[in-house]
């Protein structure tokens, strides 16, 4: 069945590279993608594969060095699609309490009162409702992660991209917050795309994944995830996709996944 | 849920006892060096005296005088000193061109000692009040403008980035980002400063000057007079500390982010 949705964004033949004492490295090669409005996609790879470099490019926060990358226009009556990030690190402001900090992700200028609104609402659809009040340093790793989270959704974004953002929690926090994503992408229908090293976290989320080789980083392979959510970790369909992207880092005869199950 | 930690009453009474207990050991040594007569009564007299004539001369208005006539200086001194400070601080951190071109000039005048400048400025003001607010405000200065360059320098990139993600305007990355930032550094520059401008105002005042604690010192010592003397010298140290205490609380006050216990 072809998917009838609308590209949101076109990444076409990107290239980025970085200049350091005078040698230019290549970090991405020829990357080419299309993200469907409201699609769920991973780009997973090891470190230093430029998997954030291409999300701080979407993003204006990197410049791109060859290629282009095109946002559709805005839906709704928005000028332009509007793009918002979760960082690895939560990066909250620690003179801000919980409220003020997902106020800061609002761009629009809102009344005070909507305003309060907007952030109640976020609030309560990220679970930290109670610690409104609270300082940064005074919340755990997830719950810092959260509210990241919810100052990147506050301002609406059309697509959300996310940067690692478990990568720091333990491994049930992570769960826990990969549930939560999932729970926001179906209320919210938005377009998320994650980058992760974590590939359970990438099948489990993803209705793509894109697969970055290193040095340069090129898409290596694009894998689609059918299953319907919540999807089963331990299912053969889920084993049988870990396997397939297993063996694009690791030669077959290096490893076979099922063993470590 | 957020929890405030209070320690206990008990604990804190022993980090008092234990706080007090070096002046309280320097005093006994000195009443039994004044009562065994180990050092002549006119070069140290016993803390008794001392105590009395600290009584005495607050009684008549001497030391309250006196006192008030350099708390003025230093409030004029001090905030002179550390907004302009404050304010080249703030321009110095920001501009990377303004840091370069300024570095050098500061870095050769910071070194001299403020004792060094009151012949200087009472060639060029007279033996007036001008010249010892002008030491008390160069006093204060150089600590409030230091703080300030590293403090608003130290800025974390990545919330800039996170203000570039959400479109923000320069003046609201200044307000809500970096001179929040730069706060708990500026704060350790204006504690500094405030102690150098007390002991700015205490210099000017025994070179030049007719009123204040450091005149009354020097005069009562010209005098013969040395319990004015300790009684002057205790009350300068005794001010720093209640100063220094009142800067602390308004900055844990302002500070609550980051002195506000994890729960």
């Amino acid at each position: 069945m072809k998917d009838e949705r609308d590209n949101i964004l076109q990444i076409k033949k990107v290239n980025k590279e970085f200049t350091i004492e005078g040698n230019t490295l290549q970090i991405l090669k020829d990357i080419n993608l299309d993200i469907k409005d409201g699609e769920f996609v991973s780009i997973v790879g090891a470190s230093g594969c430029g998997k954030s470099t291409l999300l701080k490019m979407i993003i204006g926060l990197h410049s791109i060095t060859g290629g282009e990358i095109v946002v559709a226009e805005g839906k709704n009556g928005n000028s332009a699609t509007r793009i918002g990030i979760a960082f690895q690190e939560a990066r909250l402001l620690p003179w801000f309490t919980v409220f003020e900090n997902i106020e800061f992700g609002i761009t629009k200028a809102l009344s005070k009162a909507e305003r309060k609104e907007q952030v109640e609402r976020l609030i309560e659809l990220v679970g930290l409702k109670g610690f409104e009040k609270a300082y940064p340093r005074q919340l755990s790793g997830g719950m810092q992660q959260r509210v990241s989270i919810a100052r990147a959704l506050v301002a609406d974004p059309d697509i959300l991209l996310l940067d690692e953002p478990f990568g720091a929690l333990d491994a049930l926090t992570r769960i826990n917050m990969q549930n939560e994503i999932l729970e926001i992408w179906k209320k919210k229908k938005k377009t998320m795309i994650l980058v992760t090293h974590d590939i359970d976290e990438a099948i489990f989320l993803s209705d793509k994944i894109v697969v970055l080789s290193s040095r340069p980083g090129e898409i290596k392979r694009i894998v689609e995830v059918k299953d319907s959510r919540p999807r089963d970790r331990s299912s053969s369909n889920f084993v049988y996709v870990k396997k397939k992207i297993f063996k694009e880092f690791f030669d077959e005869t290096d490893i076979d996944v099922e063993y470590y199950i | 849920m957020v929890k405030k930690y209070v320690g206990k009453p008990a604990k804190r009474i022993i980090e008092f006892i234990i706080g007090i207990l070096a002046p309280l050991i320097l005093l006994l040594i000195w009443q039994l060096a004044a009562d065994n007569g180990w050092m002549n009564k006119s070069v140290l007299p016993s803390v008794k005296k001392v105590v009395e004539t600290g009584i005495k001369i607050t009684a008549s208005g001497k030391l309250p005088g006196h006192l008030g006539a350099s708390f003025e200086r230093v409030l004029i001194g001090f905030a002179i000193g550390a907004g302009l400070g404050l304010i080249l601080g703030i321009l110095m951190g920001l501009s990377p061109f303004l840091h370069k071109f300024l570095s050098s000039l500061v870095n050769l005048l910071r070194p001299v000692p403020m004792i060094a400048w009151i012949p200087i400025f009472i060639l060029w003001f007279g033996i007036g009040e001008i010249t010892k607010v002008f030491v008390i405000a160069l006093g204060s200065f150089w600590p409030v403008l230091l703080n300030t360059i590293s403090g608003i320098k130290s800025v974390d990139t990545k919330l800039l980035e996170v203000t570039k993600v959400l479109n923000k305007n320069k003046i609201t990355v200044l307000t809500k980002v970096i001179l929040p930032g730069a706060i708990p550094s500026i704060f350790t520059g204006i504690r500094l400063g405030i102690g150098a401008a007390w002991s700015c105002v205490v210099a000017a005042e025994m070179i030049a000057a007719t009123r204040g604690v450091g005149f009354m010192i020097t005069y009562a010592r010209e005098t013969a007079k040395p319990g004015e003397v300790f009684v002057g010298v205790i009350i300068i140290g005794v001010i720093g500390l209640l100063i220094d205490l009142v800067v602390r609380r308004i900055e844990k006050r302002l500070l609550k982010w980051n002195t506000e216990p994890k729960s």
